[in-house]
C-alpha cells in the first residue's frame, strides 16, 4: 500500500475509534435512566436544575441578577453573585440551539444528558494530552481508560448534574493546552488554555486545582535548570489573560489578587519575569562578575517578593488560606473549627478499598507509566509527574478529589500499558546469544566472555540487542493485559450500575421474593408538599435537604446546601437537638410553618436524620457551647443510644420526637425496632404537644410536621394539651392550673 | 516549711474563711499534695471524698484512669502527660488564685467503689467540679460536675488548657513547650547536608532518585495511608478470634492494610517494570521465557489476592480470580 493510503486508513480507523470510545463512554453513564428514570440525582444537581430553568425562561439578564428569597429564609440569597455559571450557561446555550434548530428538547432531558455527553468529550481531551506524552496509541488507550473509568463515572451518570459533569473535561483541556503552549512557546495556545482555564473557573471551584499546577510545573522546570523561552512565552500569556478573564465571573472577583490560593501563580510569574530578564542580560554581557551580581539580585528580589507576600498576609492584605483548602493540609483543621465542612461525606478520607474500586488495575499500573515519564522526562512528562504526586495525595485526604487523581491515572496507566504492548507486539528478534556462539565461531558453546568484536557490531546493525525471543512469550503478555483489561470492563460496568447509577432521589430495593421495588418517598412527600401547602410556607428541615425541598417541592427552607452560613444551620441544629417547649419560639421567630425529617428505621436507609443528629448537635454547639452539650446526647457509657436507655436530653429532642413519633403503632406492643441502629425501641412512644403529624411517606423515610399556631386562649401547648386531655379525669387539678394561670 | 505555712495563710486570708475548720484542713492538705506533686493531687477514695464535698470552694478537674500495667489503657498512657501539663502549668499561677483550683487525678486501682459509685466504664474520663460554696460557686446552683468531651477536644494540651481556662479562676497559662529535639533535628539535618554536599548532590540531582520517592509516595497514598492517619485507625483491630489486621467494611481500614496493600502494588508494579525493562534484556531466550512466565504469573496471582481482599471489603463483589 502506498504510504499515503496508510495514512488515511490510520487516520480513518482513529475517527471511529474516538466516536466508538465516546459511544462506550456516554453508553455506560445510561444505567440511571434505564434503571430508573430520566432524572435530577441527589442534591446539589437539584439547584443547579432550577437555575438552568430559571435561565432558560427568562434570560441571562435576569439569571445574573436573581435574588431568590426563598432559600435562607429569612435572608434570601443572590443567586448570581455566589455560584459558578458555567454548568448553567452551558445547557442553556445547548438549549437555546436546540431550540433554534428546531429540535424541542425539554430542558430536563438537557441537564440529565449534560454529564454523559461531556465524557464523550473528556475521552476526546484525554486523548489529546495523551499524545503529546507518548503517541496515538497511547492517547486512544487513555481515552477507553477515562471513559469508562468508575472513578469519572462516579460523578458523571445521566442525572448527575453538577459542576464537575463539565469541570472535568475543561481540567483535561486546559492541562492539553498548557503543554501545546509549552511545547511550542506559543502565545496562541497559552492564550486558548487562559480561555478554557476561564471558562473551568466559571464552571467549578476546582478550577484552583489548575490555578496551582501549572505554576508549580513552571517552577519545578525553573528548578531543573529548564528555563526556556517557550516556558516564558507560555506561562505569561496564560497566567496575564486567565487571571483577567477569570476575575470576570463575580463569584470569583479580586480573589485572583488576594488570596493566598493564587498567590503561587502570581509569584511564579514575577519570578520568570526575574528569571527572564536575566537570561536577556547575560547574553548581552559577558562579564563574569556581573553575571553573578545579577544573579544575586534576581535571588534577592525573589526572597524580597517572597518576604511582601507573607507580610501581606499577615497584615491581612492577602487573606490566608480557605478553610476549605488549608484543610487539605492540616488535615485536623477542618475536624476542629468547620464541622460544617467535615460533616459532608464527601470530604472524608479514603480508604484503599475506594481507590481499587474507582481505579481498579489502573492503581498498581499508573506508577510504572511515571517510571516511564522519569526515563523520558521531557517538560511534559515533568507535569505528569508533579499532577500524578499531588492527585494522589489529595484523593487520600478526601474521597471527592478522586474525581481529579482520575485522569492522571489514566494517562499513566496508558502510557505503561501501551509501552508494553509496544514491547511485546513489536516482531522484531535479537540475537541470540545461545546460538551465537556455536554459528558463528568454534569457540567453545559457553564462551560469551570474549565475542569478536567486529562481527557483534554487523550483528547489532540487523537486530536490535534487546528484545524478545519467540510467539509463545509475546502472546503470554499479551493474552495476559488483554486478560486483566477483560476484567477492568467488567469491574467499571459492574460499579457503575451497582454504585454509581442511584439517583438517591429514587431508591431501588429489593423484596423478599428477589423482586425489585421503588422506594419514590422522596417526591412523594415533595410533591404532597408542593399540593396541600400555601405556596409561602417555610419548610425546616436539615440542610441536605434544602435543594430538593426548594427544587421539588417550590417552598422556601431555612437553610440549604449551598452553607454558606453556619449561623442559621447551627440554628436549625439547635432547633432539632431541643426539646419541645424551646424549640417553639424558635420556629415561630422564623416562620416556619412545617418541619421535616428522614427516617430509615422501618426499611433500613441509613443516610437518615438519626445518623446526621450528631453533627447538628456538633455544628449547633459549635455556635452555643452553653446550650447544646455533645455529652447530653451520649449516654454514660458513651454511646449514642435511641431505646430505652437514650438519654433524656435525648429522648426528649425535637429531632427524636419527630422521628419516632407514633412509629410504635406500626408494630405489636413491645415490638418496635429500630431497623438502622439495630435497637429496641421503648414501649411507649414519644408525645407531640407542639407539632401535628401532616404527612409520612409510604415506607416512613419522610415525616412532615406543621407547626402548630398559637393557642387561641394564649396558653403554652403542653398546658393546653394536658387540659383537653386530662379535663374528663383530673378536673380539679387542671382548674387550678387555669386558676393560676390567671 | 515557713513558706508554705505562709502560702496557706495567704490562700485562707483571700478565701475569706467562712468554712469549718476541717474544710480549711483539707483544702491545706490539698495544697500541700498538689505542691508536692507537680500540681496533679493523686487521690484515693477517702480523699477524693474529700476534694468532692459539698461544701468545697473550690473548683477540681479530676482525672479518672487506669494506669495500672494489667489494665492495659492505653489512651489513659496517652492522655496523662498532656494532664500533668496542664496542671504542671497551672502551679505557676499567683499562689491566691492557684489554691482556688485543683487538677487531681484518681487511679482505679486505688478506688474501684468509686469508679462502680460514678458508674464509669471507661477511662480515662476528665470532669470539672465547680465550687459548691463560696463566692465561686456558679450562679445556675449547678454544682454537679461536667464531663470534659474527649469527642470533640480531643486529648490535646492546646485545646484543653483553652477549654478549660473557662472553668479556673483566671485563665492557665499554658504555653507549648518549644520543640528542642524538631529544632535539633533540622539544624543537624542542614548541618549535615552542608558536610556531605558533595556526595549528596548527585544523588539529589538524579532523577532515579526522585523517581523512587515520589513513586513510592503515590503508591503509599492511594494505599489509604492518610485515611489512617487522620481518622488514627489502630494497627490491628481486636476481634473475638484475635487480632484481625483486614478491618471490615468498604470504608475503613486499618494501619497494617496501608503496608500490604502498598506491598502488593509495589510488586505488581514492578512486575510490570520488569516485563518493559528487564526481560528485553535477557540475552539467552530460555532464561528470557522462564522470566515472561514467571512474571505473568506473579501479576495473576497478586491481582487475585487482591480482589479477594477486595471481596472481604465489599461483600457484594462478584469478582474472583484462582482464589
Amino acid at each position: 500500500m502506498a504510504p499515503e493510503t496508510v495514512k488515511n486508513t490510520a487516520s480513518f480507523i482513529k475517527i471511529v475509534a474516538l466516536s466508538v470510545i465516546a459511544g462506550a463512554a456516554i453508553a455506560s453513564r445510561l444505567f440511571a435512566v434505564i434503571n430508573f428514570e430520566s432524572i435530577i440525582h441527589e442534591f446539589d444537581p437539584w439547584f443547579n436544575y432550577r437555575a438552568t430553568r430559571v435561565l432558560a425562561s427568562k434570560g441571562f439578564y435576569e439569571f445574573w441578577n436573581w435574588f431568590d428569597p426563598t432559600a435562607w429564609y429569612p435572608l434570601g440569597r443572590v443567586v448570581g453573585g455566589t455560584i459558578f455559571p458555567g454548568l448553567m450557561a452551558t445547557s442553556g446555550v445547548i438549549f437555546n440551539f436546540l431550540r433554534a434548530i428546531h429540535l424541542p428538547v425539554d430542558i430536563r432531558n438537557v441537564c440529565v444528558m449534560l454529564a454523559p455527553a461531556f465524557s464523550g468529550l473528556t475521552a476526546w481531551s484525554t486523548y489529546m494530552f495523551t499524545r503529546e506524552m507518548k503517541d496515538e496509541s497511547a492517547g486512544l488507550l487513555a481515552a477507553i481508560l477515562i471513559g469508562i473509568a468508575p472513578g469519572y463515572i462516579s460523578r458523571s451518570v445521566a442525572g448527575s448534574y453538577d459542576n464537575e459533569a463539565i469541570a472535568i473535561f475543561l481540567l483535561m483541556f486546559t492541562f492539553y493546552l498548557w503543554i501545546k503552549a509549552l511545547k511550542q512557546g506559543s502565545a496562541f495556545f497559552g492564550t486558548m488554555a487562559a480561555i478554557f482555564y476561564f471558562y473551568m473557573v466559571a464552571a467549578w471551584g476546582g478550577y484552583v486545582f489548575i490555578t496551582n499546577m501549572i505554576p508549580l510545573h513552571a517552577l519545578v522546570l525553573v528548578l531543573m535548570g529548564r528555563y526556556s523561552s517557550r516556558l516564558y512565552v507560555g506561562y505569561s500569556s496564560w497566567y496575564a489573560v486567565g487571571t483577567l478573564a477569570s476575575m470576570q465571573v463575580p463569584f470569583v472577583g479580586f480573589q485572583p489578587v488576594t488570596t493566598s490560593e493564587h498567590m503561587a501563580a502570581l509569584g511564579v510569574f514575577g519570578l520568570l519575569q526575574l528569571v527572564a530578564f536575566t537570561e536577556l542580560v547575560r547574553s548581552h554581557v559577558s562579564s563574569k562578575q556581573f553575571q553573578t551580581l545579577l544573579r544575586t539580585a534576581a535571588v534577592t528580589i525573589g526572597l524580597l517578593g517572597f518576604v511582601a507576600v507573607v507580610v501581606l498576609t499577615m497584615k491581612g492584605w492577602i487573606a490566608p488560606w480557605t478553610g476549605r483548602f488549608y484543610s487539605l493540609w492540616d488535615t485536623g483543621y477542618a475536624k476542629k473549627h468547620i464541622p460544617i465542612i467535615a460533616s459532608v461525606s464527601e470530604h472524608q478520607p479514603t480508604a484503599w478499598p475506594a481507590f481499587f474500586a474507582d481505579l481498579h488495575i489502573l492503581i498498581f499500573i499508573f506508577p510504572v507509566g511515571v517510571l516511564l515519564c522519569f526515563q523520558k522526562l521531557r517538560d511534559e512528562h515533568v507535569f505528569v509527574i508533579i499532577y500524578a504526586i499531588m492527585a494522589s495525595y489529595f484523593a487520600g485526604v478526601m474521597v471527592r478529589l478522586m474525581l481529579t487523581l482520575t485522569p492522571v491515572v489514566c494517562v499513566a496507566a496508558a502510557i505503561a500499558i501501551s509501552t508494553l504492548l509496544d514491547t511485546y507486539i513489536d516482531p522484531q528478534e535479537p540475537e541470540s546469544t545461545e546460538v551465537a556462539p556455536t554459528t558463528t565461531s568454534e569457540a567453545t558453546g559457553s564462551s560469551t566472555a570474549a565475542p569478536k568484536e567486529p562481527k557483534t557490531k554487523s550483528k547489532e546493525s540487523k537486530a536490535p540487542k534487546t528484545g524478545l525471543f519467540g510467539l509463545d512469550t509475546r502472546l503470554a503478555v499479551i493474552f495476559n493485559t488483554f486478560f486483566l483489561m477483560l476484567i477492568f470492563v467488567l469491574h467499571c460496568t459492574w460499579t457503575t450500575s451497582h454504585a454509581y447509577s442511584s439517583p438517591s432521589v429514587v431508591l431501588a430495593s429489593r423484596a423478599a421474593d428477589g423482586s425489585s421495588a421503588v422506594i419514590d418517598d422522596f417526591r412523594e412527600a415533595y410533591y404532597w408538599l408542593r399540593q396541600n401547602t400555601p405556596k409561602d410556607a417555610v419548610v425546616m428541615s436539615w440542610w441536605d435537604y434544602g435543594y430538593q425541598i426548594a427544587g421539588m417541592a417550590d417552598r422556601p427552607t431555612l437553610v440549604d446546601n449551598n452553607t454558606w452560613n453556619n449561623t442559621h444551620i447551627a440554628t436549625v441544629g439547635k432547633a432539632f437537638a431541643s426539646s419541645e417547649e424551646n424549640a417553639y419560639p424558635l420556629l415561630k421567630k422564623h416562620d416556619v410553618s412545617y418541619v421535616l425529617v428522614l427516617l430509615g428505621s422501618l426499611i433500613q436507609y441509613s443516610g437518615d436524620d438519626l445518623n446526621k443528629f450528631l453533627w447538628m448537635i456538633r455544628i449547633a454547639s459549635g455556635v452555643w457551647p452553653d446550650e447544646v452539650k455533645e455529652t447530653d446526647f451520649f449516654t454514660p457509657r458513651g454511646e449514642f443510644r435511641v431505646d430505652e436507655h437514650a438519654t433524656k436530653t435525648m429522648s426528649e429532642s425535637l429531632m427524636y420526637k419527630m422521628s419516632y413519633y407514633r412509629f410504635q403503632e406500626l408494630f405489636g406492643p413491645g415490638q418496635a425496632q429500630d431497623r438502622v441502629r439495630n435497637q429496641k425501641l421503648p414501649t411507649v412512644g414519644p408525645t407531640l404537644d407542639y407539632f401535628d403529624e401532616a404527612f409520612t411517606s409510604e415506607n416512613w423515610i419522610v415525616r412532615i410536621y406543621e407547626v402548630k399556631p398559637d393557642d387561641e386562649l394564649g396558653r403554652d401547648h403542653k398546658t393546653a394539651n394536658a387540659y383537653s386531655a386530662g379535663k374528663k379525669r383530673k378536673k380539679g387539678r387542671v382548674a387550678r392550673r387555669r386558676f393560676a394561670l390567671e | 516549711m515557713k513558706v508554705f505555712a505562709g502560702i496557706v495563710a495567704a490562700a485562707l486570708g483571700t478565701l475569706q474563711v467562712l468554712a469549718s475548720a476541717s474544710t480549711s484542713a483539707i483544702h491545706s492538705r490539698l495544697v500541700d499534695l498538689a505542691a508536692k506533686n507537680g500540681g496533679v493531687v493523686p487521690l484515693d477514695a477517702e480523699l477524693f471524698e474529700q476534694i468532692t464535698e459539698k461544701d468545697r470552694e473550690w473548683t477540681t478537674v479530676l482525672q479518672f484512669t487506669a494506669m495500672a500495667p494489667n489494665m492495659k489503657c492505653t489512651p489513659c498512657r496517652e492522655f496523662a502527660p498532656h494532664f500533668a501539663t496542664i496542671a504542671k502549668a497551672w502551679s505557676k499561677v499567683t499562689p491566691e488564685q492557684r489554691d482556688q483550683h485543683f487538677f487531681a487525678t484518681l487511679d482505679f486501682a486505688d478506688a474501684v467503689e468509686v469508679f462502680r459509685r460514678l458508674q464509669l466504664v471507661s477511662a480515662p474520663a476528665l470532669f470539672l467540679y465547680p465550687a459548691g460554696k463560696g463566692p465561686r460557686r456558679p450562679a445556675n446552683g449547678k454544682i454537679e460536675p461536667t464531663a470534659y468531651d474527649f469527642n470533640s477536644h480531643g486529648f490535646e494540651a492546646d485545646i484543653m488548657a483553652e477549654v478549660l481556662s473557662a472553668f479556673t479562676p483566671v485563665p492557665i497559662p499554658y504555653k507549648p513547650p518549644f520543640n528542642w529535639a524538631f529544632l535539633g533535628t533540622v539544624i543537624m539535618g542542614i548541618v549535615t547536608l552542608l558536610v556531605s554536599a558533595r556526595f549528596i548532590l548527585p544523588i539529589l540531582s538524579s532523577r532515579w532518585t526522585w523517581a523512587a520517592v515520589i513513586i513510592a509516595a503515590s503508591v503509599v497514598f492511594t494505599s489509604g495511608i492518610m485515611f489512617v492517619r487522620i481518622r488514627g485507625s489502630p494497627w490491628v483491630g481486636r476481634t473475638k478470634q484475635g487480632a484481625s489486621w483486614l478491618a471490615g467494611g468498604y470504608q475503613n481500614q486499618y494501619g497494617m492494610e496501608v503496608q500490604v496493600i502498598a506491598g502488593v502494588y509495589g510488586t505488581l508494579a514492578f512486575s510490570y517494570v520488569a516485563l518493559i525493562f528487564l526481560v528485553p534484556r535477557i540475552l539467552s531466550p530460555t532464561k528470557q521465557r522462564i522470566a515472561v512466565y514467571i512474571w505473568c504469573c506473579v501479576i495473576l496471582l497478586l491481582f487475585s489476592v487482591l480482589l479477594s481482599l477486595f471481596s472481604v471489603k465489599n461483600t457484594a463483589y462478584p469478582f474472583r480470580l484462582l482464589l
